[in-house]
């Protein structure tokens, strides 16, 4: 842990030394997730509301899905740029030397800029928790910080499974994007208003749903969910232990490209 | 004006190339097309009042992931941008061509082969899906041709616009941060983000004075028939001025930028 935040504290302050390269991109990035924020924003002042969602429920689930992957976006960037450390034999470095090679490939790299997507996604959390009428209990409470946790856990899953798969391919990794991004855009709204088919597999297969529709189903008292429904955030970690899984197949089969 | 129509010629074939990337770009269209018609579809199931009818909508979605590559104005051409970091430009500037063109071309081409190996395809899997989910034609034959038109005048302008990005890039080492910037800014007013007869008024204002639209929102509309004949015709010589403007403006531009060039190093 201490060797992981050195590597982020070297890459701070290496990034400091460009201050307003720095700013522009902080600020691209920013923008980016701004204007996808606007979109909806707008689409649901124009309508309303979304299969009987309002706005500041809406926001609710925008923002969890956002948080996730920008946090999984600011310190996954090793992982996201795998696929270059196989290309490049950069991992081979990496496989000599005695250290956990998960942690080493995430210390390799960082990504402070995302910082303006987290407060952007806290933002509207907090707006969302304000403008919903929510009769909080210590369980909500509870219920609330396991979604925040669970988007990050799948956002890193799924990560992890992109980075797993350039072992076998380096091509195309930028398909593996769509679950990603896709994945964020499509959270961003409740789960149940696409169809059942499409629902379904962002729900068993992998699990966006889980980490946010289910259990506001919970915390905002909607249609009478069961309490375990509170838990759903829970598939997430098991969608880790599959891509873990696949990460170290993909690791003890790994040959070198050569010299 | 020979050398410029090889130079295109040779950079058309080196982007047709990359076939991988465009079938993902293809799957990638697909998915988000298939996406946001659902969003849409639970947004139009609320049966209030629309500004564009359901067919209109879903062919709107899938002209506009069809053509996602050709009117997109976030068209990284890593050449240039590294040329301006290494400091080749400078090289390119001792050539007996004018480097505005040369850009020029250099993108058209680029943006030209890179959307043409996404958008047959996708316009062919988009025509057969089934039902109210897939694309129309267009209503009117006229339609179609007002549509090839802006769509085309619509690549010259996003060129043009897009040289002047570039440009800025001379003053910067951030490319990435100014690119993606103008990116998004571009992208929203240009109707990618929603559709602008879906904002407040204040917005479509504000879209409708600004040059942008008329790369995406106004083909597009033609399209699905959301524009009629006259708008459509008014909106052409809007184009037209527009796409002188920003081309003086670049060229002005390029010769202020690259007179204050200092190359570093030797």
């Amino acid at each position: 842990m201490s060797l992981y935040l050195k590597s982020i504290w070297m890459k701070l302050k290496c990034d400091a030394q460009y201050k307003i390269s720095f700013i522009l991109i902080t600020l691209s990035t920013s923008l980016y997730s701004l204007v996808s924020i606007l979109g909806i924003w707008i689409l649901l002042d124009k309508f309303g509301s979304i299969d009987g969602w309002t706005r500041s429920e809406v926001m609710l689930t925008t923002s969890l899905a956002l948080f996730g992957h920008a946090v999984v976006e600011m310190f996954g960037r090793g992982l996201d740029h795998f696929h270059k450390q196989v290309n490049n034999g950069l991992l081979d470095r990496i496989l000599v030397r005695p250290r956990n090679i998960t942690l080493q490939v995430l210390c390799s790299d960082f990504e402070p800029s995302k910082i303006g997507r987290i407060i952007e996604a806290l933002a509207i959390l907090i707006y969302g928790i304000v403008t919903v009428n929510i009769k909080w209990t210590p369980y909500k409470i509870f219920t609330l910080l396991l979604m925040i946790t669970g988007s990050m856990t799948l956002f890193f899953a799924i990560l992890l499974l992109k980075a797993s798969f350039s072992f076998w391919t380096i091509e195309g990794m930028e398909a593996m994007n769509i679950i990603s991004d896709g994945g964020r855009e499509l959270s961003s709204y409740p789960i149940s208003i696409y169809s059942k088919w499409f629902a379904n597999i962002f729900t068993f297969i992998i699990p966006f749903g889980c980490i946010n529709y289910y259990p506001l189903l919970y915390i905002l008292d909607k249609g009478n969910v069961p309490v375990w429904y509170s838990l759903t955030p829970l598939a997430a970690v098991i969608f880790l232990v599959a891509s873990y899984g696949v990460w170290t197949i993909g690791l003890k089969q790994y040959k070198s490209a050569g010299s | 004006m020979k050398s410029y129509l090889s130079f295109f010629k040779l950079r058309f074939s080196v982007g047709l190339q990359y076939r991988f990337a465009a079938i993902a770009g293809v799957l990638t269209q697909i998915f988000w097309g298939f996406m946001l018609i659902m969003i849409y579809e639970a947004y139009y199931r609320a049966g209030i009042e629309t500004p564009m009818e359901w067919a209109q909508l879903v062919s709107y979605v899938w002209i506009g992931q069809s053509l996602f590559a050709f009117t997109y104005l976030g068209y990284k051409d890593k050449d240039i941008i590294e040329s301006l970091v290494t400091g080749q430009v400078s090289y390119e500037l001792v050539r007996p061509s004018n480097l505005y063109w040369f850009w020029y071309i250099k993108l058209a081409a680029g943006k030209l082969a890179s959307s043409v190996l996404r958008f047959i395809p996708m316009i062919i899997i988009a025509s057969l899906i089934p039902g109210e989910y897939g694309l129309n034609a267009p209503p009117t034959f006229t339609a179609l041709i007002l549509f090839i038109i802006t769509l085309l005048l619509g690549f010259i302008l996003s060129i043009a616009i897009l040289m002047i990005v570039y440009i800025l890039l001379f003053y910067t080492v951030s490319s990435r941060g100014l690119f993606n910037i103008a990116t998004v800014i571009t992208d929203f007013f240009a109707g990618g983000t929603v559709p602008i007869p879906f904002m407040p008024i204040a917005l479509q204002t504000i879209c409708y004075a600004l040059p942008f639209r008329l790369i995406m929102d106004l083909p597009f509309r033609i399209y699905v028939g959301n524009i009629g004949t006259t708008e459509a015709l008014q909106s052409i010589l809007i184009q037209i001025v527009w796409i002188v403007i920003t081309t003086l403006i670049g060229s002005a531009f390029i010769n202020k930028a690259t007179r204050r060039l200092e190359v570093q190093g030797g």
